[in-house]
């Protein structure tokens, strides 16, 4: 493990589906508190990249380096060990559940009772380390908390969504089109979210369309254009006309 | 603008005990039908409500009252059971040859017979449906029908009677004499069901499962076990529901339990459970079960023929779920 190897760095990945290449030769690096942009026209290959990342999908060709130490990551449970989440579109969210169920699906803190013979949920302390999860890593609160989430905003759902992300030690956060579906109110909620995990020396990878929100948020810019990555860029160096240009192949670069 | 915006809908609903009474009166709406049903029927004719009736009403009902509990957990998965009346009689006629096969006081042990041997049948309607990837209802369908041929083959066309008191104490049993035993017991199931379902990883997997499938994959839950569980407990539950049925009426026939499944579900859908999955009520459905065999019993009472009953539950379930649907519309708004 070196010292100044970057937290994520991924060489020369190759996804196929049958004939056609998704994912050609890409290589990819990201710092700890670094907030990068993955844009790119739809079928671009940012979403299968990712998923390569998290491990839904198993590359073809490349190799992913951890701190500079070569990791194999073949299925979510790998990724999920190295601190790397996901939030999806969909928020994968379920509505009937109250803020903590979700926060904790799946991961739900235990209480042994009659001697460990049952096991049980323990649903106050769910809902506890929820209060803590929102407030000290999202800087955040919630109203009517034990509520189901349907009766929540969808900019609300969204931090939920977040913040079961980060509700495990996770150093890497994925984020899927995290503004599509958002109003206004909502998408400023959720920059706030982005530059709070920053300071929590989170990693963000922002996958979006709108490059208005890109320049926003990130510190970096990554283009992606039929599977290629076509440029990588600080946002200092980047300008919009130039990345719509890159992104629709209009211009090449390095 | 933005004012505007969140002011909308924030219009101050009446409240009772803190939330707003759409949610009160949908969180104990079964049970406050059962008083209304009763402070109604009793004004007409206060032989409904006599104590003596009431104990009949609950203990006739504690039947209906297990099967529901078990169907709200399936049916919050998403899930539904058209086999538990076919379970119940094939768990009862079993659990009947075993206690007449064990000698003295090992006949006590055969009872354990009819939910051990509904565990095994809700097992096989869960890996039908899960690792064959039958739909639900066509699975159920198929076991009801299966399950009954093994009752006939088994039982044959005579009426069964006079069973061991094995069979018959937790059925007839009463307490001081006038309550009976299976009331506690339906109670005691209501009861440990909701803790189940409030505080267990299968009743907190089963509400994921129904409301989101997709979403409970991607966070790791082992769907199949937890369908599968689902099913077995209500297998359980209606071996439970056989051996206080069949020890009240100290008598068996082979088509004993025909039509239960469209009675549990009736009551799960008055309790207020969703079936779509992904929301349950325990206690409603348990009080669901109660406000039909009010009807029933109500039905009796004031004299309606007995054909009229079919139509009297039938207009409960429909005046139940408009109930819903229009509280439902407007905490929406």
């Amino acid at each position: 493990m070196s010292e100044n190897a970057p937290l994520i760095e991924m060489k020369g990945i190759v996804k196929r589906f049958g004939a056609l290449t998704a994912v050609d030769h890409v290589d990819l690096k990201i710092e700890s508190g670094e907030v990068m942009a993955l844009v790119g026209e739809n079928a671009a290959g940012k979403s299968t990249l990712i998923k390569v990342l998290t491990g839904i999908y198993e590359m073809d060709a490349g190799e992913i380096f951890y701190k500079g130490k070569k990791v194999d990551i073949n299925c979510r449970d790998d990724s999920k060990q190295l601190g790397i989440e996901a939030v999806y579109q969909n928020l994968a969210l379920v509505e009937q559940l109250d803020v903590p169920g979700n926060l904790f699906l799946g991961k739900e803190p235990k209480k042994k009772i009659f001697g460990g013979l049952i096991t049980l949920i323990d649903n106050k302390k769910m809902a506890e380390e929820s209060k803590k999860i929102l407030k000290e890593k999202m800087g955040m609160e919630i109203e009517n908390f034990n509520d189901p989430i349907t009766n929540h905003s969808g900019g609300q759902q969204q931090s939920i969504a977040i913040g079961r992300a980060i509700a495990s030690d996770c150093e890497v956060v994925v984020m899927d089109e995290p503004t599509a579906s958002l109003g206004v109110e909502e998408i400023e909620r959720t920059f706030e979210i982005v530059k709070n995990l920053q300071k929590n020396n989170i990693a963000v990878i922002f996958i979006s369309h709108n490059l208005e929100h890109v320049f926003e948020v990130c510190d970096s810019i990554f283009v992606m254009r039929m599977g290629k990555r076509v440029a990588y860029m600080s946002k200092e160096e980047a300008d919009k006309e130039e990345i719509v240009k890159l992104m629709v192949g209009a211009k090449e670069s390095a | 603008m933005s004012n505007n915006i969140q002011t909308v809908g924030s219009e101050e609903e009446f409240k009772i005990l803190g939330k707003p009474w759409t949610y009160q009166v949908e969180r104990l709406g079964p049970i406050l039908a059962c008083i209304l049903f009763a402070v109604i029927v009793g004004i007409i004719e206060p032989r409904f409500i006599h104590h003596r009736n009431i104990i009949n009403i609950l203990y006739q009902s504690a039947t209906y009252m297990i099967l529901a509990v078990g169907m709200t957990f399936v049916i919050t998965g998403a899930g539904i059971d058209i086999s538990v009346g076919s379970q119940l009689a094939l768990t009862g006629i079993l659990m009947i040859f075993a206690v007449q096969a064990l000698p003295g006081a090992l006949a006590w042990l055969g009872i354990l017979i009819a939910p051990l041997a509904g565990v095994v049948l809700g097992t096989i309607n869960g890996l039908f449906i899960t690792k064959l990837r039958v739909p639900d209802f066509i699975a159920t369908i198929a076991t009801m029908i299966a399950f009954r041929g093994i009752v006939l083959i088994l039982a044959g066309g005579q009426v069964h009677y006079r069973f061991p008191s094995a069979i018959v104490f937790l059925g007839s049993y009463r307490v001081f004499g006038i309550i009976p035993i299976s009331i506690f017991v339906a109670f005691i199931i209501g009861a440990i069901g909701y803790y189940v379902y409030k505080n267990t990883y299968f009743g907190r997997y089963i509400v994921a499962i129904g409301g989101n499938k997709e979403s409970a994959i991607l966070a790791g839950i082992n769907v199949n076990k937890y369908k599968i569980m689902s099913y077995a407990v209500m297998g359980f539950l209606a071996g439970v529901a056989a051996l206080i049925t069949i020890g009240r009426l100290d008598a068996f026939h082979a088509t004993y339990g025909e039509h239960m499944e469209i009675d549990a579900i009736a009551a799960v859908i008055i309790g207020g459970t969703s079936l779509f999955g992904g929301y349950g009520r325990i206690w409603g459905s348990v009080f669901g079960a109660l406000l039909m065999s009010m009807v029933v019993n109500g039905a009796v009472i004031l004299g309606f023929p007995y054909f009229y009953q079919y139509v009297l539950v039938g207009l409960v379930i429909l005046i139940a779920v408009a109930i819903y649907r229009f509280l439902e519309n407007r905490r929406a708004n």
